[in-house]
């Protein structure tokens, strides 16, 4: 079977590019897939791919190189019509709604389309329009899958859930006995690492010999850097980039946090419970909670006027309780077998081949 | 044949303590070859044999009888003629172990870790004595450092020793110093910083500290390499101080030293 994954740029490191070179790679295992990327905006994509997978671009975005035509959204829009039109695959996936209406109007009826969302449903006329020509929405979340089974009601397809796999074993696994904490994602006020630094202030004070790792870039660096800086947490703040193997760094510590607002992706949540490192996470409504279950895996706290308070009390109650950090750790192993990449793989398949025996 | 590392260390008397999953037993001449990543320079240990039906192996293996020279070593288990990289679920280590590891004297750091593939692998460093800074404030006019001393010898104990923390910048020359405490392996200093800015006309300039304790040779650098980050110029900021107009700011090194940078 070949399989084509349709993403806005497979070169970027976001969670969901991660989550889709998972599923690659996994695919690859026993079937032809191959990345078609909107846009190429680097020399190499950041996370590795595996050389089974072919990857093609439609728009060359580096910075230098020369186009023989003025580039531009339409003129991108238009390779992609001609692209689709002409695409020879068994199966689309897109990764983004603007993509999944693309694919519905131009790519052929004779490939199953499907639509991957992480996110909520774009509520713009165009996806009410075009998705029902679609085979099937799969999310990655429960409640995605909720919110887009209302949006495209009766005369849509049907919305699936497959969680987003794991890389191929064996997971890197935490000794849980280095006095640290992690947090990983790019550095963007979505992410609310200002929480986060707010939160390990109070915990710095009462355990000074505990650090916080911070992984990742963005355009928040420089607020954050100062926010560390008035604080007084510069000796225990380290600002540690961006790295594709963000699980080996996690298996370095004792707990992951995670203080995004909207963590509707989760990669880097799913990746530390794959450690057996516990996760403490905000309880709202787009939180981490679609994969931590509190008190299994980790822990959630209430959003709130004591937030920070409630966060920072989280993570000393853990930080003193080695015990309670070890069950927590085999809850999260448990957790991501989950993600196991043969077992999403069976359910991608298994879709797949009931689409199409349905023609 | 699947072979997984699931603990690997190095211990204080640089053995390799590993624990293997493994899916066949070790046979007759199974060994562990350590390949040295930029010259290939190799070295083989013959592992003995496991019982029939084990589904893992624990494997200690000396490191200084095999003259590793610096550098870092990638870990094959070789098995009826076939070589494996070792792929390794471990960290490697732990920063406790890493500082308690640091108190004897010695010419090599051994230290295990999982490479950024998820394989086995060994960092080898000379391991010169060192001030480990933990850390470092600029706070009521002066510049203030703690850590621990590594590679010394000296005991972990309540014992003071004489110290001076100095400072010294090469272009145009100056130093001053002034007295800091040793107990047993931890330092604490603190200079005044009107003192750094008056020590030298032109007020310009990269300062080295070093730290110099009583009883052993050669003054300490100070640094921070006793944990897994590199780069900490980068990844470690410390705030500036303002004194009389002369920016000052502490930073690491690009080998992760110790710097006060004044002015500039």
């Amino acid at each position: 079977m070949k399989i084509c994954l349709l993403v806005p740029s497979v070169y970027g490191m976001r969670g969901d590019v991660r989550g889709i070179v998972n599923l690659a790679t996994a695919l690859a295992e026993q079937h032809e897939v191959e990345i078609l990327s909107v846009k190429r905006t680097k020399e190499k994509p950041f996370f590795p791919i595996d050389p089974r997978i072919k990857i093609r671009w439609i728009a060359d975005a580096r910075p230098g190189v020369r186009r023989f035509l003025p580039g531009g959204h339409v003129r991108t829009e238009v390779s992609l019509w001609r692209r689709l039109r002409g695409l020879h695959a068994d199966v689309l996936i897109t990764t983004r709604p603007s993509l999944g209406v693309q694919a519905a109007r131009h790519a052929p009826k004779e490939i199953v389309r499907i639509a991957r969302e992480w996110g909520r449903p774009a509520a713009g006329a165009p996806v009410k329009r075009f998705y029902p020509r679609l085979d099937a929405v799969v999310t990655v979340g429960r409640a995605a899958q909720e919110e887009w089974t209302r949006l495209l009601g009766d005369d849509g397809p049907v919305v699936h859930r497959i969680v987003d796999p794991l890389p191929a074993g064996p997971w890197p696994r935490s000794r849980l006995d280095n006095r640290i904490i992690a947090a990983g994602g790019r550095l963007v006020p979505a992410k609310a690492y200002d929480r986060l630094l707010r939160a390990f202030a109070v915990v710095a004070d009462k355990r000074p010999d505990w650090r916080l790792r911070l992984y990742g870039a963005g355009s928040e660096e420089k607020r954050l850097r100062a926010l560390v800086t008035e604080l007084g947490l510069h000796n225990h703040v380290y600002f540690m980039g961006t790295t594709p193997d963000l699980a080996g760094e996690f298996a370095k510590a004792s707990l992951v946090a995670v203080t995004s607002r909207a963590e509707t992706i989760g990669m880097t949540v799913v990746e530390a419970l794959g450690c057996g490192v516990p996760v403490v996470g905000f309880e709202g409504a787009r939180g981490p909670r679609e994969f931590i279950e509190h008190g299994v895996n980790g822990l959630l706290v209430p959003e709130g006027d004591d937030e920070i308070e409630a966060f920072a009390g989280a993570l000393l109650g853990l930080m003193d309780d080695e015990q309670r950090r070890r069950t927590l750790a085999a809850g999260a192993r448990r957790y991501a077998d989950t993600h196991e990449p043969g077992a999403v793989v069976e359910q991608w398949v298994g879709l797949i081949d009931a689409l199409r025996s349905d023609r | 044949m699947r072979a997984v590392v699931t603990e690997a260390e190095v211990t204080l008397a640089d053995v390799l303590a590993m624990r293997l999953a493994i899916d066949e037993p070790l046979g007759d001449g199974a060994a562990l070859l350590l390949r040295h990543r930029a010259s290939g320079a190799e070295r083989e240990v013959v592992l003995g044999t496991s019982q029939a039906e084990a589904r893992d192996a624990t494997l200690a293996v000396s490191l200084a009888p095999l003259d590793l020279e610096p550098g870092r070593w990638d870990a094959y288990l070789v098995q009826d003629g076939r070589r494996t990289r070792l792929k390794s679920v471990d960290p490697g280590f732990s920063l406790d172990h890493l500082d308690a590891y640091a108190l004897a004297r010695r010419s090599l750091a051994y230290r295990a870790y999982r490479t950024l593939n998820g394989y086995l692998a060994l960092r080898i460093t000379q391991a010169r004595p060192l001030a480990e800074v933990r850390a470092v404030w600029l706070r009521e006019g002066r510049f203030e450092v703690t850590g621990l001393l590594a590679y010394t010898g000296l005991d972990d104990d309540d014992t003071r020793h004489g110290a001076r923390l100095a400072l010294q910048r090469r272009e145009p020359r100056a130093e001053l110093s002034a007295t800091a405490t040793v107990h047993g392996v931890r330092f604490h200093a603190a200079l005044s910083l009107c003192d750094v800015i008056d020590a030298a006309q032109e007020s310009e300039g990269v300062w080295e500290p070093t730290l110099e304790v009583d009883g052993v040779d050669d003054p300490l650098p100070l640094g921070a390499r006793l944990d897994d980050v590199d780069g900490k110029r980068r990844r470690v900021h410390y705030p500036e101080a303002s004194i009389d107009g002369v920016q000052v700011r502490p930073a690491f090194s690009a080998d992760d030293e110790l710097r006060l940078e004044v002015g500039g």
